[in-house]
């Protein structure tokens, strides 16, 4: 995973330099000027999440500093178990749990129009849609499907909301953060697909998958295949970062741009952006979704079956 | 020596807008292509759209990798104050 690797390297180094070099912008206060520890990152945030946020922080630095370590290190540490892109994914999952739970109680066998009816049309949309991508196997995947992209789409519309922070976004803080959050997904979605891959067909169809038809060509294809393999969690991961990153800077930018004659620019963005949240969950997880077809139609051609699914296995 | 800040940031500023060349012309190739094909077959305008929107989402990420690119260079290019304080210093 050196793709990986030095991404996230460069992550940390850009993450410092960003945070010394930002100064303040018109409006908003940004990260302080000196160094990029974990505790800097809370100055000047003046949010609804964030207090909720520091007072845990302040919490959990009361009781380090009881559980007896010195008083910064306890500091450092709370900063550092707390960031905000953490609080804010903790945060949206809770919300997610929560409704899930709330639903639950009230389903009934016929769905009535309340919230546990809408949330049943948003099931089935979402399983007819894993099935469609997949195939006639396609619905065991579905709540795996589903759950990325309600997880996606929420994450997306909280850099909306006026007041939270979208854990995949970029913050005035360190500009590549949400980076962190997307590879998580996009490292959870790729052994998700492997897993069932290896699972379904076997490990021994699994690598020859990878060694390509003519067997005799397989010192080529190999690192082929491989590099094409490490490159879909990095473009799923970058794709979704950039997207809804860019999308929130400039929200951030707009807000700011006629701040004093009030007028709110970022109005029609902000639309926009609740589409384009929706868009890219879809395009998340309709590639996992090809991903998954794509090894399932492999196995289907071993068996001599016709192939379904999608005709053609994305390589990307 | 204060040269390298200034292609710096001149690469920094260049590197979305020429990929966004590249990235409208792909699109509008594709999305033509679309829609001559639904115009050819109205019944298929269903999957016809999925795989345009999965291939227009594709195409948008070469343009976010230079984005990345841009927001990996944005912090090594020292602010304008900075620069102004050095070059009244010289």
């Amino acid at each position: 995973m050196t793709g990986l690797a030095s991404l996230a390297s460069a992550v940390v180094s850009a993450g410092q330099v960003q945070a010394e070099a930002e100064g303040p912008v018109a409006g908003h206060a940004a990260a302080t000027e000196h160094g990029s520890s974990a505790l800097e990152l809370w100055h000047d945030q003046h949010t609804i999440l964030y207090p909720i946020a520091n007072g845990l922080r302040e919490l959990f630095t009361g009781i380090f500093s009881a559980v007896g370590l010195p008083h910064d290190k306890a500091a450092d540490l709370a900063a550092t178990l707390f960031q905000p892109f953490a609080v804010s994914t903790w945060f949206m999952c809770i919300a997610l749990i929560v409704l899930a739970l709330v639903v639950r109680k009230r389903l009934e066998f016929v769905p009535r129009k309340n919230l546990a009816g809408f949330m049943e049309l948003i099931v089935d949309v979402l399983r007819d849609f894993a099935r469609g991508a997949i195939g006639p196997g396609g619905e065991q995947h579905a709540p795996f499907i589903a759950s990325l992209f309600l997880f996606i789409v929420t994450a997306n519309w909280m850099g909306l909301v006026p007041g939270f922070l979208s854990p995949v976004g970029a913050s005035s803080g360190d500009a590549l953060s949400g980076l962190n959050t997307t590879a998580a997904l996009a490292l959870t979605a790729i052994v998700y697909v492997h897993y069932v891959t290896i699972r379904k067909i076997g490990i021994k169809t699994y690598l020859k998958h990878f060694a390509g038809e003519p067997i005799w060509l397989a010192p080529v294809n190999v690192p082929i295949h491989i590099i094409g393999e490490l490159a879909r969690p990095l473009s799923l991961a970058v794709r979704l970062f950039g997207n809804i990153g860019g999308e929130d800077k400039v929200l951030h930018y707009l807000a700011i741009l006629l701040f004093l004659a009030a007028v709110p620019l970022h109005v029609p963005m902000t639309i926009f952006g609740a589409f384009t949240g929706v868009l890219q969950a879809y395009v998340f997880t309709a590639l996992t979704c090809a991903y998954i077809a794509g090894f399932l139609a492999h196995h289907d051609e071993e068996h001599g079956h016709e192939a379904h699914g999608e005709p053609h296995p994305v390589r990307s | 020596m204060e040269w390298i800040y200034a292609f710096l940031a001149l690469g920094t500023a260049l590197g979305v807008p020429i990929a966004a060349l590249a990235v409208a012309t792909g699109q509008g190739k594709a999305a033509a292509s679309a829609f001559e094909s639904i115009a050819r077959q109205p019944g298929a305008t269903g999957d016809i759209r999925g795989a345009l929107i999965i291939t227009l989402a594709l195409i948008e990420s070469i343009a976010i990798y230079a984005l990345l690119v841009f927001f990996m260079l944005q912090g090594k290019v020292p602010a304008i104050e900075k620069a102004v304080e050095a070059l009244a210093k010289k």
